[in-house]
Order: structure tokens, then sequence, then C-alpha cells
């Protein structure tokens, strides 16, 4: 599995109170894009987002990544594959130190010792946080939790990077230093996002979702010079 | 009485410990374990008034200590506050026991030996599994619960439920800094606070479990992994080995 | 309220963890069949968690000086069933033992009984119907209350059994149930106040999944027993320390009619059979070399023998 494409097919997914999340979803991610997946609160980007890495597996239609089906069996290759930070900080980061927090992704696959030291290392220095690894993430302010956790999931070196809402909680300023740390990844990117400043910023490629559809798929640059596109998604900026 | 911080910190201790490289650390865990439960019973099945039999158990447990990553001091910390109930009852012995002992000519009330060795028996006892754990990586205990045969989904949430021990501690201390900054009334005790804060805390939690459980999952949390380095060592069943005979020999000698 | 190692005797440990193990692989395989792991897992370990987080909560009990805190053995079992509250409590009770030493590892069997067993076992199916049906608080209340003070009940037999503590049961059964008595008070207000809480947010995750009525057999039957044998052991006339000692002067002339007499009496013969028990020998023996002077400073110098040959390998493991 060398060039990682992601295949969606006539993805739906039901809560379990009978909300549609997710209806008659295709989508076609080729290796190396940068996706922005837009739209405004309750469209059906997180839901989207989950079943890239198998959190929720599909009620009907599929999800493939480099051919491989996503489905109970096949998690674990699937997971080596996309690395998916969530929207909540605090929840991803559960052990008590930074360091912990990013080494727990290569320890799963068995790196230990002194390789897994330069893992860690290496991964808090893409993200500009390597003065944080002794840290209590209890105590980090909100970028740089984002920034931990985008660590602890590219430290096992994931092909697919997949983001969830990365700039909430975050200033212009840590936002500003986000986009400079994703532009500099050349892992297939999908990020979801209601910010349209930083998704034009990492991004080329965006996909608008409304009401658990995609009602979009093309340039960001598009989106951006259609005011009928950014009111459809609740993007309009209009206060 | 231990606060949310202490226990927090507690526990960061014990992982921290479990990282050093003293002797004790590099033994398998499981090896240790069995050590220590044969050690114990060992221990509790010494009669009550036989001093030397006590005195040479607790040898084994010096023996350990000098090899375990908790320091002297440490564990005397512990011993004193752990101690209140075991002392609490056992102050009683010579008060109802006064069987006559001869020692060295003197004659002592039998309840003072056997308060002593019993004060010995519990310094042994929680000595020795305090120093297996604090030795042990926390991984390496649940991995090692697998060979005493622990169902796999019970591991998995025994470990799930300590990660999640240090993200409540830690939310508990925030909330008694936020709580006790709003004014408590001098620190009195308001039981509908208190039920309200309980339900919402769990209410909350319940919700971010779910949460918590798909990113440790999402990261390759697999109970698979968690073997402890490699199989069972020659050096580990030396180790084994000799410190069974050691205790047993010291125990029937 | 954690039982020690020191205070038990082998027997009596490993008979309760017998019990517990037993009722670990009920609970786990009545568990497995409806498992679903995603959510069943998370929220076990969330309510373990919770549980120790609570147990923190400390309230003084005025007049003794001492203080006591929330168990939520009969919360837990209210919340998730009985099978996934006892082996949660148990899970509860495993960390404490081995991080907070907070009861012996032997004693695990012991404590896990007495705090999980009891709660999810025996006193929620007595009280599970009625809650059921109209969740009165006074039901509510009267199972943790029960599950608390049930619990004082057996720790207090498991030591007066063991034997290791000289204190008569009478005073033992006396000043546990005193201790817990407030404790056991607070602890029904706690469990009713969250429990009415919690329902109320009533979240989407069906949390107990056992429907239908729980016959109240074995809880009766249980309870029963402990009564049972509280009262006989209370029986004797004489405090049972002393009748054990008469009973060891005498050189076992009379049976000794307490329980507590009769179960060392079994035991001691029992011990004639098999060496490995506990050495019911009397004070009053004269192979009593158990406290001879040069015994004791041969032990003396075997420690420190010992703690030099650790320290010798310590530093030699540093180079």
């Amino acid at each position: 599995m060398s060039h990682h494409y992601i295949e969606i097919n006539e993805l739906e997914y039901i809560y379990p109170d009978g909300t549609k999340a997710v209806e008659d979803v295709n989508l076609y991610i080729s290796h190396g894009e940068s996706v922005a997946i837009l739209g405004s609160n309750g469209a059906g980007k997180s839901t989207l987002i989950k079943h890239l890495n198998g959190t929720i597996l599909p009620k009907k239609g599929s999800v493939n990544i480099g051919g491989t089906p996503v489905t109970k069996k096949t998690l674990k290759t699937i997971r080596a594959t996309v690395g998916l930070v969530f929207q909540n900080t605090d929840n991803q980061l559960f052990m008590p130190s930074v360091f912990e927090n990013v080494a727990f992704s290569p320890r799963n696959i068995g790196i230990t010792g002194d390789k897994l030291y330069k893992v860690v290392e290496e991964s808090l220095d893409k993200v500009d946080a390597l003065g944080l690894i002794d840290k209590h993430p209890f105590k980090l302010s909100g970028g740089e939790k984002r920034k931990v956790c985008i660590a602890s999931v590219i430290a096992s070196n994931p092909e697919i990077l997949v983001l969830d809402e990365p700039t909430a909680e975050i200033d212009p300023k840590g936002i500003g230093d986000l986009v400079s740390i994703l532009r500099q990844f050349s892992h297939t990117k999908i990020i979801s996002s209601h910010n349209l400043k930083f998704s034009r910023a990492v991004c080329n490629r965006g996909v608008v979702m409304q009401e658990g559809r995609i009602i979009f798929d093309g340039e960001l640059d598009e989106i951006f010079s259609s005011d009928k596109l950014l009111e459809a998604a609740g993007l309009k900026e209009d206060y | 009485m231990k606060t949310a911080q202490d226990r927090l910190q507690h526990l960061t201790a014990f992982e921290e410990l479990a990282e050093s490289d003293f002797p004790l650390n590099m033994v398998s865990p499981v090896v240790k374990i069995i050590v220590a439960v044969v050690f114990i019973i060992l221990t509790i099945s010494v009669n009550k008034y036989d001093i030397i039999h006590s005195l040479l158990l607790t040898s084994f447990t010096c023996f350990l200590i000098a090899i375990a990553p908790l320091k002297v001091t440490s564990v005397l910390k512990m011993f004193l506050y752990l101690s209140p109930f075991v002392l609490l009852l056992v102050i009683f012995n010579p008060v109802y026991d006064k069987s006559i002992i001869h020692i060295a000519g003197y004659q002592i009330y039998g309840g003072y030996v056997s308060a002593f060795t019993t004060v010995l028996k519990f310094i042994n006892t929680t000595t020795v599994s305090v120093l297996i754990v604090s030795s042990t990586k926390f991984n390496h205990i649940a991995s090692s619960l697998r060979f005493f045969k622990m169902p796999k989904f019970l591991i998995i949430q025994f470990m799930v439920m300590y990660r999640f021990i240090f993200i409540f501690l830690y939310d508990i201390i925030q909330s008694l800094q936020a709580v006790k900054s709003r004014g408590f009334q001098g620190g009195r005790f308001s039981w509908r606070n208190m039920k309200a804060i309980i339900s919402a805390f769990f209410v909350k939690s319940v919700l971010r479990g779910e949460e918590v459980y798909n990113s440790m999952l999402s990261r390759g949390f697999e109970i698979k992994n968690f073997k402890f380095d490699d199989k069972v060592k020659m050096s580990d069943i030396f180790f084994g080995l000799c410190s069974l005979l050691y205790v047993f020999i010291v125990r029937f000698v | 309220m954690h039982m020690a190692d020191a205070l038990l005797s082998v027997p009596v440990g490993m008979t309760f963890w017998g019990i517990s193990g037993v009722a670990a692989g009920y609970a786990s395989s009545k568990l497995k069949k409806d498992l679903d792991e995603e959510k069943t897992i998370p929220l076990m370990g969330v309510a373990g968690a919770f549980v120790f987080a609570l147990q923190m909560v400390n309230f003084a009990i005025p007049a003794t000086g001492s203080s006591g805190h929330f168990a939520g053995g009969f919360l837990l079992a209210l919340l998730l069933g009985r099978h996934a509250a006892f082996l949660v409590m148990s899970s509860v009770l495993l960390v404490q033992a081995l991080f907070f030493a907070d009861g012996g590892l032997l004693a695990l069997g012991c404590n896990i009984f007495n705090l999980a067993f009891i709660p999810s076992y025996v006193v929620y199916p007595l009280f599970k119907n009625i809650i059921d049906k109209n969740e009165s608080k006074t039901a509510i209340w009267s199972g943790a209350f029960l599950s608390l003070w049930l619990g004082a009940v057996m720790v207090s037999m498991q030591t007066g059994i063991s034997g290791v503590a000289e204190l008569p049961f009478s005073k033992m059964l006396l000043l546990m149930l005193g201790i817990h008595l407030l404790i056991s008070v607070f602890e029904g207000i706690i469990t009713v106040g969250s429990y009415m809480f919690i329902k109320r947010y009533s979240l989407q995750t069906e949390l107990n999944s056992e429907k239908g009525k729980l016959k109240p057999y074995f809880g009766i039957f249980s309870v029963s027993l402990i009564i049972a044998a509280v009262v006989s052991l209370f029986a004797s006339s004489k405090p049972d320390g002393l009748e054990w000692s008469v009973y060891s002067i005498m050189g076992r002339a009379s049976e000794p009619t307490s329980l507590t007499g009769q179960f060392h009496n079994l035991l001691g013969s029992l011990q004639d059979k098999i060496a490995f028990l506990p050495d019911y020998s009397f004070a009053g023996d004269s192979e009593q070399w158990g406290t001879s002077v040069s015994g004791i400073a041969g032990a003396v110098i075997v420690i420190i023998l010992a703690s030099s040959l650790g320290y010798i390998i310590r530093k030699a493991n540093k180079n």
C-alpha cells in the first residue's frame, strides 16, 4: 500500500436516535491532497471524519483506504495508516506527561528505548513543541495542547493525517503557527473546519457539507467567491 | 488524609519509579508477583508468638528494599500513614492476652509479643507488595494479570480505568479550587453541593469516557501490545527460585 | 475499612479469595455475553475511576476523631447492574491494594467480598425490585446503608476468626459497627442523592441492562447466614479471647463452644495432618523457642546480612 487514496462510496450513517448524520456521501481523495471539509456545526463533518479511521463504522456504503475497506477486522492496519486528531484536546492527552502522550502511539507499534526517544523528540520538533516534552499536559495552553495532540498522532508515521476542527480553542497567533506546521507536512491531509481563512491557507480543495450531504466539491477559491455557497454552508460571516 | 493532590502525586511518583533501572525493575513481573504472594502467605502463617521467624522474614524485606527503587524513608512514611488501623486493633492484644511468655529470663504478656509480631508482619507484607509494584511498569502489571488468567476485556477495562483516574484526579483538583474560590463559608460541608458536583461529574465523565477511549484506540491501543518485553529470562528464574528457596528456608528452619 | 494482610490468617484469606475468584469468573461470563466492547469497557473504566475519585471525599465523624469515606458499591450496582458493578468495584480495590497498599494482596479477597460482593450480590437483589417499582429513596438509602454495615460485620468476622488480634469478637464487632454507623448513614445519603441526580440526566446509554425481577433468595440466605454466624460468635458467655486461652491451658480437655473456638479446634487438628497451615501452638508451650534470645539475635544478624547483600547488588547494578 504505497499510494493511499481514500474512496468513500454512498456512505450513510444514522445515529441511534434516528438523526441522519451523513447521507449518500461519495468522495475520492488522492495521495498527497489537502482537502478541507467545510460546513456549519451539525453538518456532518465530524461524523464523516470519524469514519476515516474506523472510530465510526458505516451503516451503509463503504470507506476504502488504499484499497482496504474499513471494517472491524482491518482497524489495526487502517489506524496505522490514518492518524486522526480529534477535536477535544483534553480527551486525547490522557497520559501524565507530554512525553508519555507522544510515546503512546509508537509504543503500541513496538518501538522502545532510544529509538522511542528519538521518535518522540522528532515528532515534537516537527510541531515546534520540543520544549514542552516534560510538561504536564494539563498545564498547557490551547495552542500547545493542539500541537502536542498532532505530535502524538504523527509519531506513528501515518500516511494520512485527519484533523477535526483543529482551530477550536486557539488564538489567531496559534492558528498562524498551526498553518506553518501543517504546510510542511507531506501527508495527505483532510481537515474539517468552519474557519475559512485557515482552510484556505492549508488546503486547495474544499468539500462543503450541509445537513449530512456534500453540496460542493472543488477548488476552495470557488467557495470563497460564491456567496450562495458560503451561505448555504453557514460560513458567511455576516455580523 | 490523602487529598486528590496527594493521590495524583503518589500515582505519578510510582510511574516514575517504575521507569528507573534498579535491579528489581529488571525482573519479570510475573516472577515478582509470585514471589510476593508466596512471601505474604508464608509471613502470615507465622505463629503470632514467633518473633524469630517474623524477624527472619523481615530480612527478605530488607533485601528487597535495597534492590528496589523506593527509598527507605518513603517506606517508613507509607507505614506511618497506613498503620493506624492495625495499631488500633493490636493495641488491645496485651489487654486480652495475658498468657505468660519467657524471654531472656523475663516474663512478658503474650499480648505484647503478638502485637509486635503482628506489626512486623504488617510491615513485611505491605512493604513487599509496594516494592513489587513500584518497580514494575503499569503496562507490565496489567499484562501479567493475563498470565493469571484474568479475562481480556477486564484487563483492558482496568487499564482504561487507571488512565481515567489520572484525568479525574486532575479534574477534581480543578473543581475543588474553583469551588473554594467561590467561598465555602469556612470550608463547611454542603450536602447539596456535594450531590450536585458528584452527579454532574459522573455524567460528564461518561460522555467523556467514550471519547478518551476512542482516542486511545485510534492510537493503536491493544492489549496484545503490552506483553512484558520478552519471555521470562534465565536471570528471572534464578531470582525467583533463589527468593522462594530463601523464604521457605527462613520460614521453616 | 480495608482489611490488612497482617490481621488475617491464611485459611481465612484463601477462603475469601476463593469466593471472590469464583464470583469474578461468574460475573465475567455473565457480562461477556452481552458485552458491547466499545461502550461497556469505557463505561466500566469511567465508573471505576469515578468511584475511586469519590472515595477520596472524607467526612469527619464527630466524637471519634476519625473519618470515613464513601464506598460506592451499592451505587455502582444501581447504575451498572450487579455483574458489572462487582467487577468494577473489584478493579478499584485492586488499584488501591497495588498502588496505595490500602488493603493487602492476601486481604484483597476479603475486601472484594466485603465491598463488592455484598453490595452487588447480597444486598442489591433484596432491594432491586422495590427500587425499580417506585424509586423509593428509603429503599436506596437502606440498600447502601446495609451494604456498608454488613461489610463492617464481615470485617469483624474475618478478623475475629483469624485470631491474630486478641480483641474479642464481641468488642470488635461493637467497635466496627459503631465506627461505621455514621459512615453508613452518609453512604446512604450520598448514594440516594447521586442516583437521583444521575437519573435526571437520563443518559442515552442504557446503563443498567438488568431488567426483570431478581429473586432475592440468595441475598436473604446470605444475610441470614451472616446473622447466624454473628449470633453464635456472640453466644459464648465468656469473651472469646479468654475462652481460647482457658481452652489452651486445659490442654484440649474441654471443647470450645463458640464458633471461633470450634474453628480454631478444627484447624488445630488439621494442622497435625498438613504441616503447611499456620502454626496454632499455644503461648504456654514449652517448645517456645520462637522467643529465645539467641534465636532473636541470630535473626537480627540475618537481617543485616540480607540488607548488605541487597545493597551490594544495587551498587553492582549501577556500574
